[in-house]
């Protein structure tokens, strides 16, 4: 029982046939090949495939895909643009925020999240925000320090949370269509 | 091969659960979408509410809160009107997960899920909520105190939902408190929750108090405890704020005693028996101390010769 849906994915329309079965985060990896959000814990425990769904952080691999018809959903890919990283990912890089690197792309979901709709928070604020993200090599004080000052440079500068996130250089979304019909990946159909 | 099914309304919802056994409703998928995938559930077919209109909204007005079946915990916890009137509740569906779970997780999936350690159940107990249950047969109203039968269990039948969950509004000065004791404050399940709700009249003598506990029972436990609380004072007005009278304390601690009696905890993986016995009066104390500090703003100064 396959399914068509539409997704808009960093402000691009994608057509996916998928089976029920299949979460929103395999979809985005294996079929759309945007290999950024990343599967850790896959029952919802670790963020690392944190996701903007409507603008809402969520655990990608606890949405079934066809769930998501309909929806528009942000991934790491889109952050940055052509000519420019996000501010979060400046402040990152800046502060060592990342180590193995694995929880980061959910990491950043999720402050890109807080940062929309709370332009300075605290440092409690920011922890739990962050608090369903799992990170096991940084002890988390780099990344707090990361979205501290991204949030200053945010308030000092024009760059805002919510601008455009993919097309920020002006290309227009382009209407891609994925399909699978019927040889859906399962497993490394695009490891990153 | 799983079907998946996205009804229009509630009535063709029950349609499907009848006509098709082994459906289940798919709320936020939190619980439902890793329980099936690593094969803990059998499912035949997903009967989605996503395409419902209107399921998602909180109702929140003069006759009380209507918690429909995809209101999500962030919605609940983020409704300032829902913190003012009915604080207990906002603070366990603030205490569920994570931001990326309390996004996608919903009160009535929480409480249709019957785990003893869902949040929001001990909080709804004490608030009095009705959960409205529907099947082709038509709707009937079951006091959430008879919802739960045991681990995993409720009274629902094969074809029935629930589409929606009814708090009543709170009468007087009333508040309310949830305190979940966890290895983690957030991503983690509760070793002992509390739930209490106190309404209070305007000397500040108790006229109605219920605690109701999560984790410690094979449901969701409505204590009889409140009833160490009722009939005291235990704060007096003074001039436009509010002052302690001596003894709460001990008011508190006697409730949180009869609240430990009445549970029957077990030990697992999270802890012992004995530890959530000696966690028990411990949660109760602290969700009776936050509530009355809601409900009682002042500097809280105890009124010597005053007594509870």
């Amino acid at each position: 029982m396959s399914i068509e849906i539409t997704l808009t994915v960093n402000s691009r329309e994608y057509k996916v046939d998928v089976e029920p079965t299949r979460t929103l985060l395999q979809v985005l990896r294996e079929d759309l090949a945007l290999t950024g959000t990343k599967e850790g814990c896959d029952a919802g425990d670790c963020g690392a495939c944190t996701v903007l769904w409507d603008g809402r952080p969520v655990s990608s691999c606890l949405v079934l895909a066809v769930e998501a018809d309909g929806g528009h959903i942000e991934t790491v890919e889109g952050l940055a643009s052509e000519q420019s990283l996000h501010v979060l990912q400046e402040a990152f890089l800046e502060h060592g925020a990342a180590q193995c690197g694995f929880c980061t792309p959910g990491m950043l979901m999720s402050a890109k999240a807080l940062l929309a709709t709370n332009p300075n928070p605290s440092e409690g604020e920011i922890r739990a925000a962050l608090a369903g993200n799992l990170c096991r090599c940084t002890g988390y004080g780099k990344i707090v320090a990361a979205v501290k000052e991204a949030a200053k440079a945010m308030a000092a500068g024009t760059i805002t949370a919510s601008a455009p996130v993919a097309m920020a250089d002006g290309t227009p979304a382009e209407r891609v269509v994925v399909d699978h019909r019927g040889d859906a990946p399962e497993g490394d159909g695009a490891n990153a | 091969m799983l079907e998946y099914h996205r009804p229009a309304s509630i009535e063709e919802a029950v349609g499907i659960l009848a006509g098709r056994p082994g459906s289940v409703v798919l709320a936020g998928g939190t619980d439902l979408v890793p329980a099936y995938r690593t094969g803990r559930q059998s499912v035949r077919g997903y009967v989605s509410l996503r395409g419902i209109p209107g399921v998602g909204e909180l109702g929140v007005g003069p006759d009380g809160l209507v918690i429909r079946p995809l209101c999500t915990h962030a919605a609940v916890a983020s409704h300032p009107e829902v913190w003012a009137r009915w604080p207990g509740l906002a603070w366990a569906s603030q205490s569920v997960g994570s931001v990326q779970v309390r996004n996608l997780g919903t009160v009535v999936g929480n409480i249709c899920h019957a785990s003893p350690a869902a949040d929001t159940a001990p909080a709804l107990l004490t608030l009095g909520a009705v959960v409205e249950v529907r099947s082709l047969q038509g709707t009937k109203d079951v006091p959430i105190a008879e919802f739960f039968l045991g681990p995993g269990r409720t009274v629902l039948q094969p074809g029935e939902l629930v589409s929606a969950i009814r708090v009543p509004p709170p009468a007087g000065l009333f508040t309310g408190a949830y305190v979940k004791i966890s290895p983690r404050r957030a991503m983690d399940i509760a070793v002992v929750g509390a739930a209490v709700s106190l309404r209070l009249d305007e000397d500040g003598t108790c006229l109605d108090c219920r605690i109701a506990l999560a984790s410690v029972a094979p449901v969701p436990l409505l204590t009889g405890a409140g009833a160490a609380v009722v009939g005291r004072r235990l704060a007096l007005p003074h001039d436009g704020t509010w002052e302690l009278v001596s003894g709460v304390h001990d008011v508190f601690a006697q409730a949180g005693q009869l609240a430990m009696e009445a549970a029957r905890p077990i030990s697992d993986v999270r802890a012992s028996a004995d530890y959530r016995r000696a966690m028990i009066p411990v949660a109760v104390r602290r969700a009776l101390w936050q509530a009355l500090a809601r409900a009682t703003p002042g500097e809280w100064v105890i009124r010597e010769g005053v007594q509870a």
